[in-house]
């Protein structure tokens, strides 16, 4: 009884020093840009999501389009999403015209980098089509880095951290 | 026949078309506060049309850790999307001079999301998106053709906008908003139409390509501070819609500004243009478009759209209240002969169901005294087996012109004789304040006089603002010659608008030989008047 006593105060202590030099999770600013084909019609909704390993979403990174009645178009990510609805208020945008372009800051925590998970970047259009990877690539050091092409409504993606 | 054809046409669209346009007009009129709580906001600064590019980007550059890019609004705002020295990315509005932060960014009010949705497609998506803009073609029509029958109803366009004779208050004032309100609809209903358009893709293609690989020219190699470009030195604040600053440091990344009437590319070192586009004229034409549907950037021009939109409401009110009323009064509830059966004719000329209502009490007396009556609108002119005496009633469209239900009298006469010697007596029915008072009335009686086998009865008699003392008096004159006995029961004055005034009797003469007396009045208001009136 009396040594648990003792060692309990101490085992305390010691978790909350290694605590302390826990190093908290750090995340990369990237600069991301979407570059639109010329399509006609709606503005697109993009949403760019992380994957894991296995190919399910983890996180929303951004969204471009504000309207939600129009979220569910957004089919795959839909299934994730629709589910708990997190506030996407601080990362979202307006929606992508036909040959614009749009800048917009993503934050990615630094352990998934290099870690096997991928970017998934996802297109809609009203009465169009849906592309559930317009983009995707892992997410590596170097990819956050370059240009993507896309296969749909993106005609390419350029990524720059900060 | 023309004005019966405009007429229904008016009518028409406007019953297939009032259920969307009350909802379009409400949800409108909700909108229209947005721009003007928009410019209520402080963040428009004075002056903005005096910074140039030039001193305003290299403010921000110091000022943050990164631009991504900056708008100005169509109130005047500078919406700016920065990264700031503590690493926060915000999207924020900022001062034109000092580039300081001074305030956020709020989302649009949720009830300004929510009633645009309404507006535009009802909550149903494209569908409603397509119900709404052919109501707006229909708002479009329903216009035009009320511009018709307004220029039919004063005379002709030079007289459009002179002195409104209509009484009633719906009439008049369906007329008179109407020609006040009649630019502001059609520019609602054309962008509306316009902007529908767009949303279907029927306008022709219109996509501009920056050469985003342009080449430097050898022309241009010297490198310059931001603020002595020469392009940025010259533009100001309000000539930019939007300035994106470039991707990265690469020397191949560029400027990207977007002007009122075009693009410019700038390299960002050496300030030179790389590629200039123009918008093509459908995209210039689309923002055109949407300033003018919602007034956004201009607070009085939003007034405008607003009190237009209210005036929309009363046109639709004030027009069903108007076809009820002459639908009610052309009712037939009477009992009715064949025409071939009856001794006595009436036929009515009648715009509004005014003249009707006289006819048809006119028509139950007979009645009443045994008689067959048939009773149809002039254009109903007929052979009539028995029929020996013809009373018209009618009144006058417009400038001179007959009533839609008498148009066709005029050709039938001439087209076919009675079957026995008719005796005839008109009956007009108008108003002094009109310059041709009676007068198709006056052409009608003409007409029968020339006709051989038609006699007259009594001469014409006119009937100022429906005076029942007129027509009484006209009764009772007609039934004398025929030797009848007839008991009239009109219909209660519509004439409300008339305002009586009070006289105090001050002296009464004994009666004369005549049976008449003097009566000397003097007006309990003091008021000015003259012999005649």
């Amino acid at each position: 009884m009396l040594p648990i006593f003792k060692i309990t105060p101490i085992i305390i202590v010691v978790s909350f020093i290694l605590l302390a030099f826990a190093k908290p999770t750090e995340t990369t600013t990237v600069k991301c840009m979407i570059q639109m084909t010329n399509y006609s019609g709606e503005g697109a909704y993009v949403v760019i999501s992380l994957l894991s390993p296995n190919g399910e979403y983890q996180e929303t990174l951004y969204v471009q389009g504000k309207d939600e009645e129009w979220y569910s178009d957004v089919t795959d990510w839909w299934k994730f999403y629709g589910k708990y609805r997190s506030d996407v208020d601080a990362i979202s945008g307006a929606t992508i015209n036909g040959g614009e372009r749009t800048v917009s800051i993503i934050k990615i925590s630094n352990d998934k980098i290099d870690a096997g998970y991928s970017i998934r970047f996802e297109t809609a259009v009203e009465d169009q089509e849906y592309y559930n990877d317009d983009v995707q690539f892992a997410l590596t050091s170097e990819s956050l880095k370059s240009k993507v092409e896309g296969k749909g409504f993106i005609r390419y993606v350029r990524m720059m951290p900060q | 026949m023309t004005i019966s054809i405009w007429r229904y046409c008016h009518l028409l669209l406007a019953v297939f078309s009032a259920l969307f346009l009350v909802v379009a007009s409400l949800t409108g009129l909700v909108l229209a506060f947005e721009p003007i709580s928009d410019s209520l906001q402080p963040y428009a600064i004075d002056g903005v049309e005096k910074v140039s590019v030039a001193e305003i980007v290299p403010v921000l550059q110091s000022e943050y850790d990164e631009v991504l890019e900056f708008e100005v609004t169509a109130s005047d705002f500078i919406v700016a999307s920065v990264i700031t020295k503590e690493g926060i990315s915000e999207i924020i509005y900022i001062h034109p001079k000092t580039a300081k932060k001074i305030g956020n960014v709020e989302e649009r009010a949720p009830v300004f999301n929510w009633t645009t949705n309404l507006h535009r497609s009802l909550f149903l998506k494209s569908i409603g998106r397509f119900f709404i803009g052919l109501a707006s073609l229909l708002l479009c029509l329903i216009a035009v053709t009320g511009l018709l029958l307004l220029v039919k109803r004063q005379g002709g366009v030079l007289k459009l906008y002179s002195k409104v004779q209509e009484t009633g208050f719906m009439r008049r004032y369906h007329v008179l908003l109407g020609r006040w309100f009649l630019v502001p609809v059609i520019i609602i209903a054309a962008t509306g139409v316009y902007l529908s358009a767009e949303k279907f893709s029927l306008l022709p293609d219109s996509s501009f390509n920056h050469d985003w690989n342009a080449i430097p020219s050898d022309v241009f190699t010297k490198q310059l501070p931001i603020k002595e470009f020469p392009l940025f030195q010259n533009l100001t604040l309000n000539e930019v819609r939007k300035f994106t600053f470039p991707f990265s440091k690469d020397s191949e990344d560029y400027y990207q500004l977007s002007l009122r009437d075009k693009e410019v590319l700038v390299h960002q070192y050496t300030g030179e243009v790389m590629s200039e586009v123009p918008y093509p004229f459908v995209q210039l034409a689309s923002r055109w478009s949407l300033h003018l549907h919602t007034g956004q950037g201009s607070v009085i021009w939003s007034l405008v759209l607003l009190v237009a939109s209210i005036s929309i409401l009363f046109f639709i009110y004030s027009g069903f209240f108007m076809t009820f009323k002459r639908m009610k009064k052309t009712k037939s509830s009477l009992v009715t002969f064949d025409k071939d059966e009856c001794e006595y004719i009436i036929l009515v000329g009648s715009e509004t169901g005014n003249t009707y209502a006289f006819a048809k009490a006119f028509y139950q007396a007979l009645i009443d005294a045994g008689k067959k009556v048939n009773l149809s609108s002039l254009n109903k002119y007929a052979t009539y087996q028995k029929a020996k005496y013809l009373v018209v009633f009618t009144s006058t469209y417009g400038d001179g012109d007959a009533p839609s239900n008498a148009r066709n009298f005029n050709a039938m006469l001439t087209n076919f004789d009675p079957v026995n010697e008719m005796q005839f007596s008109v009956v007009g029915f108008g108003s002094l304040a009109y310059p041709h008072y009676c007068r198709f009335a006056i052409a009608i009686d003409a007409l029968l006089h020339r006709r051989t086998s038609f006699t007259p009865v009594l001469p014409l008699v006119k009937v100022d603002e429906q005076s029942h003392t007129t027509f009484k008096n006209w009764v009772n004159q007609w039934s004398e010659q025929l030797g009848l006995s007839l008991k009239l029961t009109l219909p209660e004055s519509q004439n409300k608008n008339e305002k009586k005034q009070l006289f105090k009797v001050i002296e009464r003469t004994n009666l004369n030989s005549d049976y008449t007396f003097l009566l000397r009045l003097r007006p309990k208001k003091g008021f000015k008047f003259q012999s005649g009136d």
